[in-house]
């Protein structure tokens, strides 16, 4: 059950799967999935049990499946580094999806050659956008889409929020501030990076099959 | 016994007499035996062991060539003064037995020279023996050793450098079969286990003690008006006033804090207090660059310093003789700690060590009474060793493959000698091996998995960039993600952690290394800063600055809070001086009896408060809240926030607790104690904690040396991350059961829980329900850092969570 907010007169649908839904554009947007990333560590040398990445594809797939989505937006970072394995749950993914328009805006994370992209028919753009104000980068741009809307990656924004009987939560939120959305990082293997409750900012925690707002 | 020429000739051209310690040491090392020396600092211990090691060398006609000796420290500033005084020796007598030094800081050039001319001794760490190790050829260099010296063996022991030393014992045995092996050690309550771990079993080696007491003078500074004294708090800089008389009236003062925080506010403080301090006053914490460190420390040497603000920084190591005070702010935590610290003044042989103890806050003075007790006593504690840090083995085992490589079953028997892993099973040892060559069980996709391959059943690292970054992460002390400070200018100040920084906005300001600083921007991982005017800033706390009080202090602790019904003169100043505050828990509240066991219960705006007053310590306080939150929450579910500091526990909870119920079915009782704790303690976030340390040593989590970070592309991930997944998809794990193994050993301390409850069941239970925090209740509720206990599902307290939120 996602939370609809409207920001720059766009419905936005905050999905609890960490994924952004513009029904009005029949757009999904996904930050920093990082696939690849746990094979990656492991080819360094680094023991990390083999997860079962394919539970971030099927959570993805039934999006697609509930929603009516007819292009999806990767926000970068999509694959953690250099090939491995894992990209092969990636091409089975776009297999199963030959009707959607995948399109990455490549985030640091992102050094596969072109042409793997290409295969899998994904179009690789420095920055998409949705409609003529709405903005699609990895890196969040700051003031650069004046006046308009920034959806960003990168960042992994995760809250802290303090309850009563001093006790607090732990959770990855979409992050609002000064026309920039950030979205929270889709993948399994990602961690927070704690964003501050500043004044003007709106920050909407992911929990469960929840979205909320974190009003202070 | 057997004379010394070497140590008779010098010590006579000086002019002095050895202590019978001593002689003792020459003797049992000329008989060609290991053992361990037990002596205070001050009285040349050093030479104990040094001139014994010259009298092996030389009796030699034509002795080999290489390295004969390796002298272990703890830390850098105590191999440069051993370097200094064996370097003396050999300059006196002329003899042709070179020492080097090798530590973190060599250059290259010179760790080269040390390669291809061997010294005679080198003076090294645990961690460069580790490094050496992880060369090529290092059984060669090493074949002709004969001396392994350990240095402050109690500092090593309670830690997992311990467990690198006991490792790189166990391989030097191998390689040279005659090794005498001595270690030095101040005296900890467990001497006995001391020896044995290091030389290997019992009943092995000469323990030499030395019989010198050294006269401690110690004072508790006590505020005017115990009325206008905190009940909480940890600063203590309300005491100012009683420091700086002192520091006046003294050559040379080290006012020692528990926290680095604690370190940089009281240097400032007393700088605005005493501004003719400037320049006399100097700031010393681990935090700082070695520039600096190295500076004060030679200063307070020249005794141009009138005091220096430190932290454990100065605990232990070199002496510095203009030093004739010592202030221990806050509570002193441990008894051996304080003793330590007090030796660092009145160091020479006859003077006296003179201390005093600066209590932060009300029910702190009584810490006073009880070290005193303690002290004289000479209760000093146990240095835990650890067992079963597989984190270490799998570094260690990577370390063999970098070198020359190593056999399975050879270093089985090897690891096996060893303390550390005497009950290893042959299953966890493969299992390691696993982890090393396929990076676990399970055998999914690991033909991606390259760190070491066994070849002709030699484990080898064959990939040079694995080998590099193993190289770069050996050792057991891990940091948290460290940001350099900068100025403008590229001046190097010191270290700060991450967190602290990226809490910061460019233009805030913080104190650091005694100035106060602001924050320009943040490149990458250095902080850019520069000097800023005015009065104010945030003061940088570390995680590593917190250390809970020592069991043995503890039950000191309790003795002394016995005594406070006793009336009259006997009674210590301290106690004496509390009466007030006594006085007025008695009248909000009860102050309890020897047998009594005294529970609060309050509703205040925070919620309903449950304080427990065990007196056992901060570690079992811990243990025991979790366990009776589990208790009362499986009456009716519940989450709490639990803290406790030394004196009892707080259990914080948003709903009214099933207070009486919870007694009659025996609250405290020892009944389904371990299943309690099993079943009920947040263990699993205390593990998450201990994987932090475990992650970095087994080499999850690379981090390159302190100050000299590496590039790490797209292989940055924290600790936490890999306690979930470990969680998650591969619960077995050896690391992760370890984690679990040291929550049980060094933070829940379960058998002495078990002893707690005990004790407490005997007790009579005397229930109060104050309107209001009570003097005792007031400290606990103060602590900042808090644990979580909670039986309630995720849903019922997202549900709570979104009451709160959308409200």
């Amino acid at each position: 059950m996602g939370k609809t907010i409207q920001l720059m007169d766009t419905r936005l649908t905050l999905l609890p799967e960490r994924a952004l839904l513009l029904p009005d554009y029949h757009t999904l947007v996904v930050a920093d999935w990082h696939l690849g990333k746990g094979a990656h560590f492991r080819k360094a040398g680094i023991f990390m049990p083999v997860l079962p990445v394919n539970r971030d594809t099927a959570r993805l797939q039934a999006l697609l499946n509930n929603y009516c989505v007819k292009t999806v937006v990767f926000l970068g970072d999509l694959f953690h580094s250099d090939l491995n394995s894992e990209w092969l749950v990636f091409e089975r993914f776009r297999t199963a999806n030959p009707s959607i328009r995948f399109i990455l805006t490549r985030g640091n994370h992102d050094i596969l050659p072109d042409d793997l992209l290409e295969k899998a028919a994904v179009d690789v753009v420095p920055s998409y956008s949705i409609a003529p104000h709405i903005h699609c980068t990895h890196h969040p741009q700051g003031n650069g889409f004046a006046g308009q809307l920034n959806i960003a990656g990168h960042i992994h924004p995760g809250c802290l929020i303090p309850t009563k009987g001093r006790q607090a939560f732990r959770l990855p939120c979409f992050y609002y501030r000064e026309q920039t959305l950030l979205l929270p990082a889709f993948g399994m293997l990602t961690g927070l990076h704690m964003v501050q409750p500043l004044p003007g900012t709106r920050i909407y925690p992911t929990a469960g099959n929840k979205v909320m707002e974190w009003i202070r | 016994m057997s004379l010394n020429v070497f140590a008779e000739t010098w010590f006579f051209n000086k002019g002095w007499q050895p202590h019978r310690f001593q002689l003792d040491a020459w003797d049992a090392i000329a008989k060609g035996k290991s053992g361990l020396l037990n002596a205070p600092t001050g009285f040349g211990k050093t030479f104990a062991i040094w001139f014994g090691v010259l009298q092996r060398y030389y009796r030699h006609e034509r002795p080999k060539k290489g390295i004969h000796c390796l002298w272990i420290t703890p830390l850098r500033a105590l191999s440069a003064e051993i370097l200094q005084a064996t370097r003396t020796v050999s300059d006196d007598l002329e003899l042709g037995y070179r020492i080097g030094l090798r530590t973190g800081d060599t250059d290259m050039a010179e760790r080269k020279r040390q390669k291809t001319a061997a010294p005679e001794a080198l003076i090294t760490t645990p961690e460069s023996v580790h490094l050496l190790m992880a060369s090529k050829g290092y059984a060669d260099y090493f074949s002709g050793l004969e001396f392994v010296v350990i240095d402050e063996w109690h500092e090593l022991m309670g830690s997992k450098r311990g467990v690198l030393v006991e490792f790189a014992l166990s391989r030097l045995r191998t390689i040279c079969p005659g090794l005498q092996v001595w270690g030095i050690s101040a005296t900890i309550g467990n001497l006995k286990q001391a020896k044995e771990i290091l030389l290997g079993g019992e009943g092995a080696g000469t323990l030499v003690r030395a019989d010198l007491k050294k006269d401690i003078h110690m004072e508790t500074l006590l505020p005017d008006v115990l009325e206008r004294f905190p009940w909480a708090g940890h600063l203590g800089t309300t005491m100012m006033d009683k420091v700086l008389p002192i520091i006046d009236a003294h050559q040379s003062t080290l006012l020692f804090t528990n926290t680095r925080s604690q370190a940089e506010i009281w240097y400032h403080r007393l700088l605005d207090a005493a501004p003719q301090l400037a320049g006399a006053l100097a700031i010393h914490h681990g935090s700082l660059s070695n520039e600096l460190r190295l500076w004060v420390e030679d200063a307070l040497h020249r005794g141009i310093l009138k005091a220096v603000v430190c932290t454990s920084s100065l605990d232990l190591g070199v002496d510095f003789r203009p030093v004739d005070c010592v202030v221990q702010i806050g509570s002193p935590k441990g008894v051996a700690r304080f003793v330590q610290r007090a030796g660092r003044s009145g160091h020479r042989p006859g003077e006296t060590s003179k201390i005093y103890f600066l209590p932060t806050h009300s029910l702190e003075i009584m810490e006073g009474a009880a070290i005193r007790y303690a002290v004289h006593h000479q209760l000093l504690e146990q240095r835990l060793p650890y067992v079963r840090s597989f984190d270490v083995l799998l570094q260690y085992m990577v370390t063999l493959a970098v070198s020359d490589g190593f056999r399975a079953d050879e270093l089985y028997d090897e690891i096996k000698r060893t303390h550390c892993f005497s009950s290893i099973s042959r299953d966890e040892f493969d299992e390691c091996l696993l982890m090393v060559t396929q990076g676990g069980r399970t055998l999914d996709t690991y033909e991606e998995f390259h760190k070491v391959v066994v070849d002709n059943g030699v484990y080898r690292v064959t990939s040079k960039r694995v080998a590099m970054r193993h190289r770069l992460s050996i050792g057991a002390i891990v940091s948290d993600a460290m940001m350099r400070v900068k100025f403008l200018s590229g001046k190097y100040l010191g270290t700060i952690e991450e967190w602290f920084i990226s809490r910061l906005q460019p233009g805030d300001t913080f104190w650091f290394s005694g100035r106060l600083l602001e924050l320009v921007r943040v490149k990458d991982i250095q902080a850019i800063v520069r000097p800023a005017a005015g009065k104010k800033g945030a003061v940088p706390s570390w995680m590593g600055g917190r250390f809970p009080i020592s069991d043995n202090f503890g039950a000191v602790l309790r003795h002394t809070f016995t005594e406070i019904h006793r009336k009259g003169r006997s009674l210590p100043m301290e106690l004496r001086f509390l009466q007030p505050l006594f006085a007025e828990q008695r009248r909000m509240s009860t102050l309890p009896g020897e047998y009594e066991l005294l529970v609060e219960y309050i509703h205040t705006r925070h919620g309903y408060h449950l304080f427990v007053y065990p007196f056992e310590g901060k570690l079992v306080h811990e243990g025991m809240a979790a366990v009776v939150a589990y208790r009362l929450s499986s009456i009716r579910k519940a989450t709490f926030s639990i803290a406790s500091n030394e004196y009892g526990f707080e259990l914080l909870c948003d709903d009214p607790l099933p207070l009486d119920e919870a007694l009659q079915a025996g609250l405290f009782s020892t009944e389904t104690l371990f299943d309690d704790i099993r079943s009920g303690i947040n263990i699993r976030e205390m593990a998450r904690r201990k994987f932090r340390d475990i992650a970095g040593i087994a080499g999850l989590v690379f981090q390159g040396y302190p100050g000299k970070p590496m590039k790490t592309k797209h292989l940055q991930a924290n600790s936490g991350l890999f306690f979930s997944v470990f969680e998650e998809y591969d619960s077995g794990n050896l690391l992760l059961r370890q984690a679990y193994d040291e929550v049980y050993d060094f933070q829940l301390e379960a058998s002495r829980m078990y002893k707690a409850f005990e004790r407490i069941s005997a007790h009579r239970i005397v229930v109060q329900r104050p309107d209001q925090l009570t003097p005792f209740a007031f400290p606990v509720f103060a602590e900042s850092f808090r644990e979580r206990y909670s039986n309630e599902d995720w849903q019922a307290r997202l549900e709570k969570l979104r009451t709160q939120l959308e409200a």
